[in-house]
């Protein structure tokens, strides 16, 4: 008779781990025809504990296995094709972000304004659920190719103008 | 997700594992509700109502071979195994082989039989691998769930072929002998948006032995095989496809007669089950986060247990809706339709009346999660159900959570429930006793069913603590009063003097009433307790007293023997251990104390567990049950059906995924 009907729960970091490991077949990389590993980076704090080396174990995507890298501010991060950013002063995080320009690395990040600051996809909590905010021209100046699907499920935002707010 | 949609729980798909997560879609991703702690307990804060979720990690390291051994764990639920084919299994109290109160659904497909008004756990061979969890919900499920959801309802629900990808072969051997095998694989079809999976398993069960060194002629075998494949149709829309195909069958030791009479000497007797299900369910996600879901199945066996032939055909179609309107209310309304046919051909001891009878169960539902203040929830909803025997039911509940903090919990409950009528109660002629008083006198004793049998009906109250008191201890206490009328009894009436060709016979027709009532209290505790990141101890402790009453013009004897059959105090304690990360010793231990009728005197239980994972493939387990005494009776005889004791055994088994 009766079955489950709402949706599911889950911690936030392992949603949000989901999230990355989810993005690499919705985005189409310059070095598309490469086959070394998917590089998933985490930049600063690892919120992350083992969730997200646990959801793409034993995973591919296009016959390329997936590679989880964990970097301190100021170390090369632009050899990863996905990259989160963990929490970082506002002005830092500028700094990362315009370093990173013209990489070809999806930045994805979860603070508060982090499209505004020039990152790619924002995985703010809008109530208790994922709400994703893309800043399609931040992907589409490093040479990315976003799937119309994901850009169908988020919110698009722009980034604020240099020096803004 | 923890939202309870249903009365409850129904809403739940805990345990997504990591790897779960990873094969959701975007837009179910989006979907997911974030839980400040992905702990089972955080998410039931919503839940007033008594739950206890048993995960597929907790099934695998309970070294449990069969469903109701697993269902042991969830304190409160009194499980005691009759003979090695049969189990009596209920929540708080009224334990039976055919315990009515409690309704047992698989995947949303409703197990409970209507012809006789209990589960056949015997036909619940799935592979314990399959199952993603179960909830075990304690008290009336009956406003989301309907009829005969009294004592609690058991939920079992199996993983997404989407989890159970590639193959999984296991092989176990026991003492006894007893053995399972089973094979599953499962893969991926249309470039990934369908999955699939098969499985195909055999179990046999020896003979117990008894103590006088006989055998007790309850070995069985059985076969069971199925599918499951889910498809994501759109970014919305998915679609599940699931059936199973059984044959089991068995001996059993027996008397003629229900009733203690001379010259009724044991004897053992075959039994087969057999049958079928189908079962396909869609739902569809809405932009606003509503939700929907359509399910259809179709459910047939035959069986021939205790020589009486019977077979049943189900046909069942439901709708749910999921509505979040505002930010205060959260809606979940739903409506269904069952049509079933039982035909037991008229026997020599038993039949019912009439042999072939199809009826329709019409229900309709609403139920609303009010989000009174802050953190303060007030679900209130009914079921309106029209089924053939008793006309239109109504189930309504009103629950009321409050969660102070993050960490706690309280709630409290008012519900009402009802039994239907089986078709025993309403239409059986049957020869329970029957033997010579004197030269060409018979005196026989016979069961008529009562077409006028009403629904028994509990009217509960529930008040319930939940708390995740440090980051490694959490505890869940629960206290109930339960008052229940109309509770089936059975009338003798004035004797009947015929005159036959073999001489006089004198009949004591008894008639099936409803001149039973019951007050029932008690309490459940359970705790989980991390003591360190390699050990976890979970103890459990029930109470519940039954006081049943008869109606001053009762002349039944059935009720209080049926009342007793709960042991009024039980304990238990798991302790789930890693050694290291590849080898684990798991333990439970089992108490009951006597049932207060007699029928069954005190035991312990205790069943341990070491696994040893080779690679990444294997893993080999040794498990021993019923350790402490060579044999333990759990239920002993019921009616005619003689009780063997449950073994002590041990096997080890062997796991193997590629």
């Amino acid at each position: 008779m009766g079955f489950r009907l709402a949706a599911q729960s889950a911690g936030e970091y392992e949603l949000k781990a989901a999230f990355l490991y989810k993005f690499a077949s919705f985005v189409e990389w310059p070095d598309a025809l490469s086959n070394g590993p998917l590089c998933i980076g985490v930049l600063g704090q690892d919120p992350f504990g083992p969730a997200l080396d646990g959801v793409v174990k034993g995973k591919s995507y296009q016959g390329r296995a997936f590679e989880i890298r964990r970097f301190k501010p100021g170390q090369e991060s632009s050899k990863c094709q996905i990259l989160f950013i963990g929490a970082l002063e506002p002005k830092k995080l500028r700094e990362v972000l315009s370093r990173l320009q013209g990489a070809a690395v999806l930045t994805v990040g979860d603070v508060p304004g982090f499209c505004e600051s020039g990152g790619m996809v924002d995985l703010g909590l809008s109530g208790n659920k994922v709400q994703l905010e893309i800043n399609v021209e931040a992907a589409e100046k490093a040479g990315l190719h976003l799937n119309s699907r994901l850009l169908s499920l988020a919110k698009i935002v722009r980034a604020a103008p240099e020096g803004g707010r | 997700m923890f939202r309870c949609v249903g009365v409850l729980v129904l809403a739940t798909v805990t345990a997504w594992g990591q790897a779960g997560l990873g094969d959701a879609s975007l837009e179910q991703l989006l979907n997911v509700e974030v839980t400040s702690v992905s702990k089972k307990e955080q998410r039931l804060s919503r839940t007033a109502a008594a739950v206890f979720v048993i995960g597929h990690e907790d099934i695998r390291r309970s070294g449990a071979q069969n469903l109701p051994d697993v269902l042991r764990m969830a304190p409160g639920v009194e499980v005691a195994q009759i003979d090695a084919n049969a189990w009596a299994i209920t929540i708080r109290g009224f334990d039976s082989r055919f315990s009515n109160k409690v309704l047992v659904l698989v995947d949303g497909r409703s197990v409970y039989n209507t012809g006789f008004s209990g589960v056949y756990w015997d036909q619940l061979d799935m592979p314990l691998e399959d199952i993603e969890r179960i909830e075990v919900i304690r008290g009336p499920g009956a406003t989301v769930w309907g009829a005969n959801a009294v004592n609690g309802v058991i939920d079992i629900i199996t993983k997404s072929s989407k989890a159970t990808q590639g193959g999984l072969a296991s092989a176990s051997v026991s003492s006894d002998p007893d053995s399972q095998d089973m094979l599953r694989y499962g893969g991926r079809v249309a470039s990934g948006t369908g999955a699939y999976r098969a499985f195909a398993k055999y179990s046999r069960t020896a003979d117990a032995n008894l103590p006088s060194g006989a055998s007790g002629f309850d070995g069985w075998s059985r076969i069971h095989g199925g599918f499951r494949s889910d498809w994501d149709l759109s970014p919305r829309d998915s679609l599940t496809v699931q059936g199973d195909l059984f044959s089991n069958r068995g001996s059993q030791t027996r008397l003629q007669w229900f009733y203690p009479a001379p010259n009724d000497p044991p004897f053992a007797q075959t039994w087969a089950a057999a049958g079928g299900n189908l079962l396909s369910r869609w739902n569809h996600t809405s932009a606003g986060g509503s939700d929907m879901s359509l399910q259809a199945y179709y459910d047939t066996y035959r069986r021939d247990d205790l020589g009486l032939p019977e077979s049943e055909k189900t046909f069942d179609l439901d709708y749910r809706q999921h509505i979040a309107a505002g930010s205060r209310h959260d809606i979940v309304f739903g409506a269904g339709y069952r049509i079933s046919n039982t035909i037991v051909p008229p026997g020599y001891q038993i039949s019912l009346t009439p042999a072939n009878r199809t009826d329709s169960l019409y229900n309709t539902f609403i139920q609303d999660e009010i989000r009174v203040a802050d953190r303060l929830w007030l679900t209130l909803g009914t079921k309106v159900e029209h089924n053939a025997y008793t006309g239109f039911e109504y189930e309504p509940s009103a629950r009321l959570a409050w969660a102070p903090t993050e960490r706690q919990t309280f709630w409290a409950a008012a519900s009402r429930a009802i039994r239907q009528p089986s078709r025993e109660e309403i239409g059986v002629i049957a020869e329970v006793l029957d033997y010579p008083i004197g030269p060409y006198t018979m005196l026989e004793t016979r069961v008529l069913g009562n077409p006028r049998f009403h629904s028994e009906e509990l009217r509960d109250y529930e008040i319930g603590y939940r708390t995740q008191w440090t980051k490694n201890v959490s505890l869940d206490v629960t206290g109930f009063l339960s008052f229940y009328r109309h509770l089936g009894t059975v009338e003798p009436q004035s004797p009947i003097v015929q005159a036959g060709p073999a001489g006089i016979v004198v009949i004591v027709p008894v008639l099936s009433d409803n001149k039973g009532s019951s007050t029932n209290y008690g309490t459940e505790i359970a705790l989980n307790w991390k003591v360190s990141t390699r050990w976890r101890v979970e103890p459990g402790y029930s109470f519940l007293r039954v006081n049943t009453h008869l109606d001053p013009a009762s002349g039944d004897t059935s009720l209080i023997t049926l009342g007793g059959n709960a042991p009024p105090h039980t304990f238990q304690v798991r302790s789930l251990l890693n050694l290291s990360s590849r080898l684990q010793w798991d333990h439970t231990l089992y108490w009951m104390q006597k049932m207060p009728n007699g029928l069954t005197p005190s035991y312990a239980r205790l069943d341990s567990r070491i696994a040893w994972k080779l690679g990444e493939s294997t893993e080999i387990s040794l498990v021993g049950q019923n350790l402490l005494r060579p044999r333990t009776v759990q239920f002993g005889d019921t009616f005619n059906l003689l009780g063997t004791p449950a073994q002590r055994s041990v096997f080890g088994k062997i796991t193997w995924s590629f």
